[in-house]
């Protein structure tokens, strides 16, 4: 028999694999009220349909890296929920930035998604540092005086230099 | 001045500029091989990085922040003898202010990249300039260091211009230098108007280069004294160095001028008379600064404060003991005792006293430098050894920054005059431009 020329077999395979490739669930980020509380909504779907029994992650950006606060299952209609996290200070935008990851069925686990929400606690105002020599920039009488004396330095340089070339034009 | 000798500095210089003869071939040879091996060395270094050296995470400092201070420190030569001696009007310093503005201009250039050798990756250095900050002592050194030596430059170059024009009008020169003495001859032919121009640009440099000489040393100490370290944190650290820099500065310039002196036959213009005025002048600041060097330690002692003591115990009786001593003795007790006898009055008495002060100054930098690395507040981990012993690597380099600061300065003196004719000659000028031998106009302006 003769074998199948490779080329053959990756045209044959391609549209399989970007099909396999594809199928994967999609999940949308949304905020909620239930019961006069708060909620963080997640809705997971594949194809267009809600997937039941899939096992959320949901966690919250933070300075360092994300911080685990919260796991749900979605129901039959595809989606999960837990309390939005009411008591953690936001970014500087103003907004809590979570990402929600599928942890079960682990075929699903490379999947995740990302949106920001206003938060409840606004970020402290930023403060600049102020000008001193700890600080990132120096204090001004510092800066000021090491310009003052570099340009008194190299003037006196350029005068030197303007009275070489008075000397070439030979007065 | 008499016009035989006036032609005699002349003729003199010219000869000093004639085809090097076999010992002048043979010692440029020689420090070129030293300087050869040097780069070897730091090719050596750049391969395998800092480990070549003996510097650690407790000694991030070692011989060539000495050899940096010290090079630094003898740069002062040229601002003192040039600069100070113009201003107060001593004439005597006419044949011998070109040797100390050379001085100057060579050490800068071999203490500048003693910072960057010890840098380990020069190719960081950048990162000073992008993100250096302006409260860092660090960032201070690089501005000064680098008007230092573009100010050194001027004030080598300036009082030059007039010599130049005589060796552009001199016959028989080879084209090279016809083609260099014209371009950096300005086109000076003595009229008054550039002896004016001449005169004020010498004198804004006299008096600029001053500040910025002792700008230099304070920062230098500063990047010690800005520290939080036993020996180091000081209020009287700048004007130690400032000192200590004119103290190393004058052995310098005399050491110069003996060996030029024997070496290009220049008895006949520099007088013994001059050599003595040098060692006063080194003998009061030797003075000065063993003042200074007492006040530096007396207090600790006295005190015994905290981490001053081991410190100073390690160099008084431990393990700097012969270093510290040999300073002492060979900085300070010996050259200034032989100052002060009638030997200091005699050639080789002020060169051999010249010799050990500029010994004796490099240990005093060692002394700055290491004690206080082997002295830190944390106590060492258990079982180091806080010991530093430079290593080829560190030695071979030294050795190449004086070979290169002595190659420099032969080859220097055998492209450029090592004495200002000129300034010796005052009426060389007048009397080729055709005006009678001290024109009124210019004698008002001749510095």
């Amino acid at each position: 028999m003769k074998p199948i020329p490779l080329i053959t077999l990756i045209l044959l395979l391609w549209p399989w694999a970007a099909i396999a490739q594809t199928a994967q669930p999609a999940i949308s980020l949304s905020t909620d009220i239930e019961d006069g509380k708060k909620m963080v909504q997640a809705s997971v779907s594949l194809n267009g349909k809600p997937l039941e029994n899939v096992v959320l992650q949901y966690f919250v950006q933070r300075t360092f890296g994300n911080m685990l606060f919260g796991q749900d299952t979605t129901l039959d209609d595809g989606t999960s929920a837990v309390a939005f996290p009411s008591d953690l200070p936001a970014a500087s935008d103003g907004k809590l930035h979570f990402v929600v990851r599928i942890k079960t069925p682990a075929q699903y686990s490379a999947v995740s998604a990302s949106a920001g929400f206003a938060g409840d606690v606004q970020p402290p105002p930023v403060t600049e540092f102020p000008r001193a020599l700890w600080a990132p920039h120096a204090p001004l009488a510092l800066t000021v005086s090491i310009f003052v004396i570099l340009a008194g330095v190299w003037l006196s340089y350029f005068f030197v230099v303007s009275r070489i070339l008075a000397i070439r034009k030979g007065g | 001045m008499s016009d035989a000798k006036s032609n005699n500095v002349e003729r003199d210089m010219l000869a000093t500029l004639g085809p090097p003869g076999f010992a002048h071939k043979s010692l440029v040879i020689a420090l070129g091989m030293v300087v050869a091996w040097a780069l070897v060395a730091y090719v050596h270094q750049l391969r395998i990085g800092l480990a070549a050296t003996a510097m650690s995470d407790y000694f991030s400092w070692g011989v060539y922040i000495v050899n940096f201070v010290f090079f630094i420190g003898i740069s002062m030569a040229g601002s003192l003898i040039s600069a100070m001696l113009r201003l107060s009007n001593a004439h005597w310093r006419h044949p011998i202010s070109r040797l100390a503005e050379a001085i100057t201009v060579f050490s800068l250039l071999v203490a500048g990249p003693m910072i960057l050798i010890d840098m380990g990756r020069p190719d960081r250095f950048i990162y000073v300039i992008r993100y250096g900050r302006l409260q860092s002592p660090i960032l201070w050194d690089v501005l000064s260091l680098t008007s230092y030596l573009a100010g050194s430059f001027l004030y080598l170059y300036v009082p030059m211009i007039p010599d130049l024009a005589i060796l552009r009008d001199t016959p028989g020169l080879s084209r090279w230098r016809q083609k260099l003495y014209g371009t950096l001859a300005m086109r000076w032919t003595g009229t008054v108007n550039q002896y004016r121009n001449l005169d004020r640009a010498v004198s804004v440099m006299a008096i600029v280069i001053l500040p910025v000489a002792v700008s230099i040393h304070t920062v230098t100490a500063w990047l010690f004294g800005m520290t939080l370290r036993p020996g180091w944190h000081s209020t009287i650290i700048g004007p130690d160095f400032v000192i200590g820099a004119l103290y190393s500065g004058v052995a310098a310039v005399i050491t110069a001028i003996v060996l030029f002196r024997y070496f290009l036959n220049l008895q006949e213009h520099i007088p013994v008379d001059h050599l003595r005025k040098l060692a006063k002048l080194m003998l009061l600041f030797g003075l000065i600064y063993a003042y200074f060097v007492v006040n530096e330690h007396v207090g600790a002692a006295y005190t015994g404060e905290g981490a001053e003591r081991p410190l100073l115990e390690k160099m008084i009786s431990g393990q700097y003991a012969m270093q510290f001593w040999g300073m002492i003795f060979v900085g300070f007790v010996l050259p200034l005792l032989m100052l002060v006898t009638p030997l200091g009055r005699s050639i080789a008495g002020i060169s051999v006293a010249a010799i050990l002060v500029n010994i004796g100054m490099w240990l005093k930098r060692y002394i700055i430098v290491v004690p206080t690395l082997a002295s830190p507040f944390m106590p060492p981990r258990e079982g180091a050894h806080l010991a530093y012993v430079p290593t080829w690597v560190e030695w071979s380099i030294t050795a190449g920054g004086f070979a290169a600061f002595l190659l420099m300065f032969i080859l220097f003196s055998k492209v450029f005059p090592i004495i200002s004719i000129w300034e010796v000659d005052q009426t060389k000028w007048p009397r080729l431009a055709g005006m009678p031998p001290i024109p009124s106009a210019a004698a008002t302006v001749l510095p």
